[in-house]
C-alpha cells in the first residue's frame, strides 16, 4: 500500500499537466477568438527616395481594427511614405484605406476603411489597465512577412523596457532607437516579450490571454525579427490613437529640456536636467544642464532610474500647449524656483519632395532639426538627395547633400514646396537656361550655377555606331582540332547557324561551312572559345565593298562575296518608353530577342524592361523581362501602340486591366484596377 | 629671267623625282596651325566613379579633339566614354581589380582657343572596336572652323603625319602641331596603319587629312619593366574615317 503513492502521485501530476494543457489551449482560443478576427493585414505602396529619385515600393505591416466606422490601429513605420493602403480582412475581404494620422514620436497611427460597405466593422479593444507582468502568456498576430492569419505565442519578459543595456548611457537612449531627427519612444517604455515576430508584424496587436490588446508590436531585436520583441504598451497605444482619430495629429508641450535618472549620481532625490534646447523658453528662464529638479510645481520629484524618465515626460508633454511649470532645481549648494513655459512640441516627420528638372529632392527642416545642425535659421530648406549625374551634381559648384538652398534666381526659398513650384517642369525644360541657387554650405555662403535638365528614365549607355552585319554565328575551329576534324589546316571558324534573309543566307553559305578567310587574310581561332577575330572583321568591314569569304566544304574551297548590311537594332538601342500610369518602361522586341526567344517575325508584344513594383505594373505582378503580347482586347505590336491602348482604355475609364503576358515557358494572364479608376 | 625660271622649275622637279627634298618644318608647321589649329578643341568632361562608400566621386578631365563639319561634330578618342576598359588595359591586374564598379563620363564641353566660353555636347555615338566617338555641340557658335572630311585621303606607309593638340589653361589653349610617321600598315581586325602613340586626326605634309589614331595596347603591363608592353595607335584610314562619319551622323 506503501508503494502505490508515487503511482497516485505520478498519476495525479500528469492528470494536472494535462487539465493545464487543455486549460491553457481553452485560454489561447479564447484570447485568439477575441482578437484575431479583427486583424487585417496592410498593403502599402509608399513612396521612397534613392538619390533623390522617388521610387514606389510595395511594403506591408500589420493592423487590428480598433472601430466600428473601420479605424485600424498601426504603425507609423508601416504607414510612412504610404501613398495607397490596402487592407485585407481576416475574413479576406479586401478594403482601400486612407490615412488618419500618424504619431511618429510614438510610432503609432491610424488608417480608416474607405468604404461604407462593409460597415458596422466588428472590433477589439485595448486593454483599461496596464497590468502585464514578466511571464504573462501573450499572443502576436498578423502577417509576418506578409503571410496573413499568423498567430505566435510568447511570454512578456519585462513590461517596462527601457531600450538602453546596462552598457550604454541613458542620456543617449533617444538617438539610440531614434531614426534620424524621429525619437521614437520618447514617452513610453516598451513591453518586451518572446512571441516570435517578423518583418510584417509590425502594427499587429500583442494580445494577453484574456483576449485584451495590450501593446502593438514594433519592433524585433534585428531587421529579421530575433528572439526579443517589442510592443507599445496599450495604455500608451489607447491614448494616441483616440487622438489621431480625433485630430488626426497628437499635439504635445514642450518644455524645451530633457532629464536624466538619478542612476551613477550621488543624488538620492530629484531628477537631473541632462539637456536644455539651444534658444529654447527653459534657457530663456535660466535652466542649464546639469541642474536638479527636485520639485515640478510644488510636487517633490524623484526619478530613481531610466525607466522612470518616460513617464516623467509623458506627463509633462499632456499638460496644454503654453502652459507653465514652476520648478524647484538645485545646482551646487543654490536652490532657485524657475518657471518655464511650454510651446506646441514639433512632429520631426519631413516629407521629401523630389525636385526632378534639378535632380535633388529637398525637405523642409524643422526649427529643432535647424537646432541639430547648428543652423541660426529656425527653419531651412535642406538638401537630401542629388541625382548622380543630374542638374544638382553638375552645377557650379555641384550642389551637395547637407547644403541649405536659400534662394533660386533671388527668390527667396522658405519651404521645399516653394523650389518645386519655381524649377521648371521637366517638359518646358530649355537646355540654355540656367539658375543660379543661393545656399549655405558648412556657414558658408555660396551660389551655384544649375542647368535643369529631364531625368533620364532609362540607364544611359552611349549609343554604338551601327555596324555591319553577315547573319551568321560560328564556332573557332583552331588547328590542332581542325587536325583531328580533318578540316582545314589552319583551321577556321564553323558556321553554326545562318539568319534567315540574312545577307551570309543569300551567299548561300551553310552550317558546317569553314570560313578561312576574309578579303584574302586567313582567319587562325587562337583558342576554342572566342569568336571575337571573325566577329570583329565583319562588324568592321566596309559596307561600300563586297566582303570576301573563303570557306571550306566537304574538303573543297569555296569563294563568296557577301553584301554585308547594317546590324539590326541592338536590345541595348532599343526604343523604350516610360509608362507613366504603370510606373513601368516597354521597349521594342528586337531580332536578337526574337532568336533569343525562338520568336517568329509575327509574334506580338512589347518587352517590359523595368517596373516600379509599387506602381500598378508592379501592382499586376508584372516582371522585367515579361513580353506583353495582350492589353485587354488589344494584342501589342509596338511600345507607341501599347501607350495608345493604355490612353483608350482610360478615355473609356475600364475599370481594370488585363495582361497576356509570355514569361519564360508560360503564358499568363494578370490583372490589376486601373489607375483611373483609383479614388484621389 | 624667264627662262631662268622656268629651268628652275624644271631643276626642282627632277630633283623631286629622283629624291624628296628635306621637309621645310618652318613651312609645315605654321601652315597647319593656320588651317587646322581653329578646329583643334579641348573637350572637357566629368568622370563619375562609384565610391566604397556607395557614393559618387567626381573629377573632370580633358582631352583632345577636333571639330569636323560646321554643325559641330567632334571626334574624340572613344576612351573618353569608356576609360575603366582604357584603365584595365594599361594597369596591371592588380591595380585593375581596385577599379570602381562603375565609370561614366558625362558634361562635355567643347573649348575652342581663345574663345571663351566652352560650347556643351552630347555623345552622338561611338565605335568601340575603332575607339572612336562623335560629339554633337548643342548650340554650335555660327562660323565654327572643321577640318573637311571631303579632303580626307589614304595615308602611305613611310609619309610623314602630324596632329595637332591645345596647350593648357595657363598658356591661352595655344594651339601646336606634333610630328609622327606611318610607320606600317595591318590588315585585321581592320585596315589600319601604324603611327607613334597618339590619339588624334592625323594631316599629311600636304595639310590634307589622312585618318584619326587611336592608341593600342600589347602585352601585359605588368611586364611593362621587361619591354613585355608596349603601345602604338593604328590609324584609321581616311576613306574608311568618312564613311563611318558619314553612318554616325546619318545614324544608318
Amino acid at each position: 500500500m506503501k508503494n502505490i503513492w508515487p503511482i497516485v502521485a505520478l498519476v495525479w501530476v500528469a492528470n494536472a499537466c494535462w487539465a493545464d494543457t487543455g486549460s491553457m489551449r481553452a485560454d489561447l482560443k479564447v484570447a485568439r477568438n477575441a482578437v484575431q478576427p479583427h486583424v487585417v493585414s496592410i498593403l502599402v505602396v509608399r513612396e521612397d527616395f534613392v538619390s533623390s529619385e522617388a521610387s514606389l515600393l510595395v511594403t506591408s505591416g500589420s493592423g487590428t481594427v480598433i472601430s466600428a466606422a473601420g479605424h485600424i490601429a498601426t504603425n507609423a513605420h508601416v504607414t510612412e511614405n504610404g501613398k495607397r493602403f490596402k487592407v485585407v480582412m481576416n475574413d479576406k475581404r479586401e478594403f482601400k484605406a486612407r490615412l488618419v494620422g500618424e504619431d511618429p514620436v510614438s510610432d503609432l497611427a491610424v488608417l480608416k476603411i474607405d468604404s461604407d460597405a462593409g460597415a458596422p466593422f466588428a472590433f477589439a479593444t485595448f486593454a483599461d489597465t496596464a497590468d502585464l507582468e514578466p511571464g504573462d502568456t501573450v499572443l502576436a498576430m498578423g502577417a509576418p512577412w506578409g503571410m496573413t492569419d499568423s498567430v505566435s505565442a510568447g511570454i512578456v519578459n519585462n513590461a517596462n523596457r527601457l531600450l538602453v543595456t546596462l552598457f550604454e548611457d541613458e542620456a543617449d537612449y533617444e538617438q539610440a532607437i531614434g531614426r534620424g531627427d524621429q525619437f521614437t519612444g520618447r514617452y513610453y517604455a516598451w513591453v518586451q516579450h518572446d512571441a516570435p515576430i517578423s518583418p510584417g508584424n509590425s502594427g499587429g496587436p500583442l494580445v494577453d490571454i484574456r483576449g485584451r490588446i495590450v501593446g502593438i508590436n514594433t519592433r524585433g531585436s534585428g531587421s529579421n525579427g530575433g528572439d526579443m520583441a517589442f510592443a507599445i504598451p496599450a495604455s500608451i497605444a489607447k491614448q494616441v490613437v483616440a487622438a489621431l482619430i480625433a485630430d488626426g495629429r497628437v499635439n504635445r508641450a514642450d518644455f524645451g529640456f530633457n532629464v536624466r535618472s538619478l542612476r551613477n549620481t550621488p543624488f538620492s532625490t530629484g531628477a537631473v536636467v541632462s539637456s536644455v534646447g539651444r534658444g529654447s523658453l527653459a534657457e530663456k528662464a535660466g535652466l542649464v544642464a546639469g541642474d536638479r529638479i527636485l520639485a515640478v510645481n510644488g510636487l517633490p520629484t524623484t526619478l530613481k532610474q531610466p525607466e522612470d524618465v518616460p513617464n516623467f515626460r509623458r506627463e509633462l508633454a499632456e499638460r496644454p500647449v503654453g502652459s507653465s511649470l514652476r520648478l524647484r532645481v538645485q545646482h551646487a549648494a543654490v536652490v532657485r524656483e524657475i518657471e518655464v513655459r511650454s510651446t506646441l512640441e514639433e512632429v520631426a516627420r519631413v516629407k521629401e519632395i523630389e525636385v526632378a528638372s534639378l535632380g535633388l529632392s529637398v525637405i523642409d527642416l524643422t526649427a529643432s532639426m535647424a537646432r541639430n545642425r547648428f543652423l541660426e535659421a529656425k527653419a531651412a530648406v535642406g538638401v537630401v538627395g542629388v541625382r548622380a549625374g543630374g542638374p544638382a551634381a553638375s552645377a557650379q559648384p555641384p550642389v551637395q547633400v547637407g547644403d541649405l538652398l536659400e534662394s533660386i534666381n533671388a527668390q527667396p526659398l522658405k519651404q521645399a514646396a516653394q523650389l518645386a513650384e519655381r524649377a521648371p517642369p521637366v517638359l518646358e525644360l530649355n537646355d540654355s537656361l540656367t539658375h543660379v541657387l543661393a545656399l549655405s554650405r558648412r556657414g558658408n555662403k555660396m551660389l551655384s550655377v544649375i542647368t535643369p535638365a529631364p531625368k533620364r528614365l532609362i540607364p544611359e549607355q552611349p549609343p554604338e555606331l551601327s555596324k555591319a552585319w553577315a547573319g551568321w554565328e560560328s564556332q573557332p575551329i583552331p588547328a590542332a582540332l581542325a587536325a583531328r576534324l580533318k578540316l582545314h589546316a589552319g583551321g577556321g571558324f564553323r558556321v553554326t547557324r545562318v539568319y534567315a534573309d540574312s545577307p551570309a543566307a543569300k551567299a548561300a553559305i551553310k552550317v558546317g561551312d569553314l570560313i578561312i578567310e576574309t578579303n584574302g587574310v586567313a582567319v587562325n581561332p587562337s583558342g576554342l572559345i572566342e569568336t571575337v577575330a571573325l566577329d570583329q572583321r565583319v562588324r568592321n568591314a566596309s559596307l561600300q565593298e563586297p566582303f570576301l569569304v573563303a570557306l571550306e566544304r566537304d574538303g573543297r574551297k569555296l569563294e563568296r562575296a557577301l553584301d554585308l548590311r547594317l546590324q539590326p537594332v541592338q536590345i541595348a538601342d532599343a526604343e523604350r518608353t516610360w509608362i507613366d500610369s504603370l510606373s513601368l518602361v516597354a521597349r521594342e522586341m528586337t531580332f536578337y530577342d526574337r532568336v533569343e526567344r525562338n520568336l517568329g517575325p509575327s509574334q506580338a508584344g512589347v518587352l517590359i524592361d523595368r517596373v516600379e513594383n509599387g506602381g500598378f505594373g508592379g501592382l499586376a505582378h508584372l516582371r522585367s523581362g515579361d513580353l506583353l503580347v495582350r492589353l485587354n482586347a488589344t494584342e501589342l505590336r509596338s511600345v507607341e501602340g501599347f501607350a495608345a491602348a493604355l490612353d483608350a482604355l482610360r478615355t473609356d475609364r475600364e475599370a481594370s486591366l488585363s495582361f497576356l503576358v509570355m514569361r519564360g515557358a508560360e503564358t499568363r494572364l494578370l490583372f490589376v484596377d486601373s489607375p483611373w479608376s483609383e479614388k484621389g | 629671267m624667264r627662262l631662268l625660271a622656268s629651268c628652275t622649275l624644271f631643276i626642282g622637279c627632277a630633283l623631286n623625282v629622283s629624291a624628296q627634298p628635306a621637309l621645310d618644318y618652318t613651312q609645315v608647321f605654321p601652315d597647319l596651325l593656320a588651317k587646322h589649329g581653329g578646329p583643334t578643341v579641348l573637350v572637357d568632361y566629368v568622370l563619375s566613379m562609384d565610391d566604397a562608400a556607395g557614393g559618387s566621386q567626381r573629377v573632370q578631365g580633358s582631352i583632345d579633339g577636333v571639330l569636323i563639319s560646321a554643325d559641330g561634330l567632334v571626334l574624340v578618342p572613344a576612351s573618353i566614354l569608356d576609360p575603366k576598359a582604357l584603365f584595365r588595359q594599361i594597369l596591371p591586374e592588380s591595380q585593375a581589380q581596385g577599379l570602381p564598379g562603375n565609370m561614366r563620363s558625362s558634361e562635355f564641353k567643347v573649348r575652342r582657343a581663345g574663345q571663351g566660353e566652352p560650347m556643351r555636347a552630347d555623345v552622338l555615338t561611338q565605335d568601340k572596336d575603332l575607339g572612336i566617338a562623335w560629339l554633337k555641340i548643342k548650340n554650335p557658335q555660327s562660323d565654327l572652323p572643321f577640318v573637311d572630311f571631303s579632303k580626307l585621303r589614304e595615308p602611305r606607309v613611310g609619309e610623314p603625319a602630324f596632329s595637332i593638340a591645345l596647350g593648357g589653361e595657363n598658356n591661352a589653349f595655344a594651339p601646336y602641331v606634333e610630328e609622327n610617321r606611318v610607320r606600317g600598315r595591318v590588315e585585321v581586325p581592320f585596315k589600319g596603319y601604324v603611327v607613334a602613340p597618339v590619339a588624334r586626326l592625323l594631316f599629311g605634309a600636304d595639310l590634307k587629312p589622312i585618318g584619326y589614331a587611336v592608341v593600342r595596347f600589347s602585352g601585359s603591363p605588368s611586364m611593362a619593366a621587361l619591354g613585355g608592353f608596349k603601345s602604338y595607335s593604328i590609324l584609321l584610314p581616311g576613306p574608311r574615317l568618312a564613311e563611318l562619319t558619314e553612318r554616325a551622323r546619318s545614324g544608318k
